[in-house]
């Protein structure tokens, strides 16, 4: 499970810390290691990212408890390297639930595309529901929208790495799916490897691990009796089918949600 | 009534020399299986696919219904509708291309006639 291998990233997004009174801050600083000098606050989490265009401007995002907001402000604006100092705190805030209020939206990418997320127990919550009204057909239709997702995820990702069309070797293959594996981890998708990639007869096997669907379905509901990951699959034979120039359905041989220690997914031709 | 509509499009199926499934489950591009009530089968492979819906017919319907032939790509297909349509269900078979019959117990030789006019046609 999730946890084991991996910690799950649940800043800057939310510090959650019932019962206590929780500030955020934010810094823009021109020496980060100066900052951490001059500040004896601890800070519950943080993250320091390159600010604007500008190089060697950082900003500095935090999150505190509110009995230690006045300190941490007066030892900030004392310091030379601190061009700005802010602090957020909203109702929930002062109640332990520490909404990230500074940074919107969050993007992906050299062109700063927006990521969208999903709270993957509360959208498989709505599937089922959904499926109250469409019956499987809910499921067929999770699978055709990954699919056509992963079609244009593939066209960003050749973009972003300036492969180009029609060329299926090898390499190519190996550095997508290496760079797709990525992107599904970052924004918590699954844990994917390649399992059995063969280029010459066009067959590809890809492992997850901690898929959502799978973990959040086996959380919710306990063992299923089929596999589960419709969006995911349809998602890598998208991503897949793209790449390749070929029409590609998945097969979900394993499934953690089935109660095997991963999922399998293989690619076929149609 | 679902029996009786399955049982005359199963005569008229049989009657044109196609092999005849009931109930038959087709596995869609996604895994997913799907049932349709009577299939016409030729040659090992589903020619046509009929499926009847009792009681009223709406939009949710609809769209479960084409979602289960966009997944299965049946291209041949005829809905059976045993009841009311709703008027945004009528907007949505036209949109989707459905070829829909209305059945009535009532006239079960004018729906055989309407079946076999329409199989001409497809």
């Amino acid at each position: 499970m999730a946890g084991q291998e991996y910690k799950p990233f649940v800043f800057p997004l939310i510090h959650p810390l019932p019962g206590r009174c929780l500030a955020e801050c934010l810094f823009l600083v021109n020496d980060v290691n100066a900052f951490w000098r001059g500040i004896t606050v601890k800070p519950l989490s943080c993250t320091i990212t390159p600010h604007g265009d500008q190089e060697g401007l950082y900003a500095i995002q935090m999150f505190i408890l509110c009995e230690d907001l006045e300190k941490i402000m007066d030892e900030a604006r004392s310091l030379a390297c601190v061009l700005k100092a802010e602090a957020k705190s909203s109702p929930h805030m002062k109640v332990g639930w520490g909404v990230d209020l500074f940074f919107f939206p969050l993007t992906i990418g050299r062109d700063g595309m927006r990521l969208f997320g999903l709270v993957g127990p509360f959208f498989i919550e709505g599937v089922e529901e959904l499926k109250g009204m469409l019956g499987t057909a809910t499921e067929a239709f999770l699978y055709h929208l990954g699919f056509s997702y992963g079609v244009k995820l593939a066209e960003g990702m050749m973009k972003m790495l300036g492969l180009k069309e029609g060329v299926v070797d090898r390499e190519t293959v190996m550095t997508l799916a290496r760079f797709f594996s990525d992107y599904a981890r970052v924004v918590g998708c699954a844990v994917i490897e390649p399992y059995d990639l063969d280029v010459n007869s066009m067959s590809f096997t890809f492992k997850m691990k901690d898929c959502w669907e799978a973990v959040t379905h086996l959380k919710l509901y306990g063992r299923a009796e089929s596999p589960v990951c419709y969006f995911t699959k349809g998602n890598i034979a998208g991503v897949a089918s793209r790449v390749c120039g070929l029409k590609f359905r998945a097969v979900e041989e394993k499934c953690q949600a089935t109660g095997d220690p991963y999922c399998l997914v293989r690619l076929e031709l149609k | 009534m679902k029996n009786l509509v399955v049982d005359l499009v199963a005569q008229e199926l049989l009657k044109r020399g196609l092999s005849v499934e009931r109930s038959k489950s087709i596995s869609g591009v996604s895994g997913v299986e799907h049932v349709f009530d009577v299939v016409g089968v030729k040659d090992g492979e589903v020619v046509l696919a009929v499926d009847c819906l009792e009681g009223l017919a709406d939009q949710t319907s609809i769209v479960s219904l084409w979602l289960k032939l966009f997944d299965t790509e049946i291209s041949k297909y005829v809905l059976v509708v045993a009841g009311e349509i709703s008027s945004e269900a009528e907007r949505m078979i036209e949109e989707f291309e459905i070829k829909v019959l209305s059945f009535s117990a009532d006239d079960v030789d004018g729906f055989s006639r309407s079946f076999e006019e329409l199989l001409e046609v497809l």
